[in-house]
């Protein structure tokens, strides 16, 4: 969905309750919503099914709230997910407390990425998504966000180096 | 931490997760239709609240309705009480205009209006004066008693009957 002027008026009959508009939201997002919440989730991805069911609830429970002016649906359902990734991690983390004996040894090795990742700061977040989630080259990132390519590997260069260090620390 | 474990961690892992995607629109399409209804339910009881309110309010704030007076003019019979000014100019002017006259028949009648008007003002004596004088000018069936001769004409006639059995031929 690249036409701003559809979009707005989808997100329009989906405010009215249109299930049709919704749906054509739904699935112009869903794939790209599971790919990062999983990638935020650190590659856990029960936490990431359940992250996105609270992104889309939100979503659907905030959408009236939701500026086309500021940004598309999709930057809108990132940042749902993102913050409903932070929530579950939340969760997980106080319940692993107490761990079950059947969890999974690696969860905490996915846990402890996905807070690295929720840690960095927004634009370090934003080009690693892009080259890791979205596939794209140093060329299509540096088209997409209007820099020089050089600009570009700088600052993968730098996100990369500030997530190894939150990593290790 | 090597470039290549580090694009290990922050690559994106492959797992599947559509099994819950219908489960997710379903749901968050739920919520949607329900925030639509209860948004027009909301506005449902507003718009009657509002109106209910507005009628309490005009039933409160309304002027009372305006008293419509009507003027109805009832003529009522009361004794003939002019003013002495009126009635004693009009009396004498009378009296001169008989005084005045030639005409004897005028004259009598003249002092007549006089006379009743000079009773009324209770001036008994120019009344008695004028009714005399007209009693000697009228004619003999003038001199007879009359339906609506004053009460102090009656008795001057009755007394002039007593004193003249004659005037009755």
């Amino acid at each position: 969905m690249s036409d701003a002027a559809t979009e707005r008026a989808l997100v329009q009959a989906a405010r009215a309750g249109d299930a049709a508009a919704w749906r054509v939201l739904f699935d112009s997002c869903a794939e790209s919503v599971r790919r990062y919440a999983v990638w935020r989730a650190g590659g856990d991805v029960h936490l990431a099914e359940d992250a996105v069911q609270d992104a889309w609830l939100t979503a659907a429970k905030t959408l009236p709230r939701f500026d086309p002016g500021r940004g598309t649906f999709a930057a809108w359902l990132g940042g749902l997910t993102a913050n409903a990734v932070r929530a579950r991690l939340r969760t997980a983390r106080r319940g692993s407390l107490h761990p079950l004996e059947h969890e999974p040894a690696g969860r905490e090795w996915n846990w402890r990425v996905a807070e690295v990742l929720a840690a960095l700061p927004g634009q370090y977040e934003a080009v690693l998504k892009q080259k890791y989630v979205d596939g794209l080259s140093v060329v299509e990132i540096a088209a997409l966000a209007g820099q020089t390519e050089k600009a570009v590997e700088s600052q993968l260069s730098r996100a990369r180096q500030a997530f190894r260090e939150a990593y290790a620390s | 931490m090597s470039d290549d474990e580090l694009d290990d961690l922050l690559r994106l892992p492959a797992a599947p997760m559509r099994a819950r995607s219908d489960a997710a629109f379903a749901a968050s399409l739920r919520v949607l239709r329900w925030r639509v209804w209860r948004r027009r339910v909301v506005c449902a009881m507003l718009f009657v609240l509002g109106g209910a309110g507005l009628f309490a309010a005009g039933r409160l704030t309304a002027p009372e309705p305006e008293r419509i007076v009507e003027t109805v003019t009832v003529e009522v019979p009361v004794a003939v009480s002019p003013s002495v000014e009126v009635v004693a100019d009009t009396a004498v002017k009378l009296e001169l205009k008989a005084e005045l006259s030639d005409s004897p028949a005028e004259s009598a009648g003249l002092y007549k209006r006089a006379a009743d008007l000079f009773l009324i003002e209770r001036n008994v004596a120019a009344a008695v004066r004028c009714y005399t004088l007209f009693l000697a000018l009228a004619t003999p069936a003038e001199r007879l008693a009359q339906n609506d001769d004053s009460w102090l004409l009656f008795e001057l006639k009755a007394a002039r009957r007593a004193a003249n059995p004659g005037d009755l031929k």
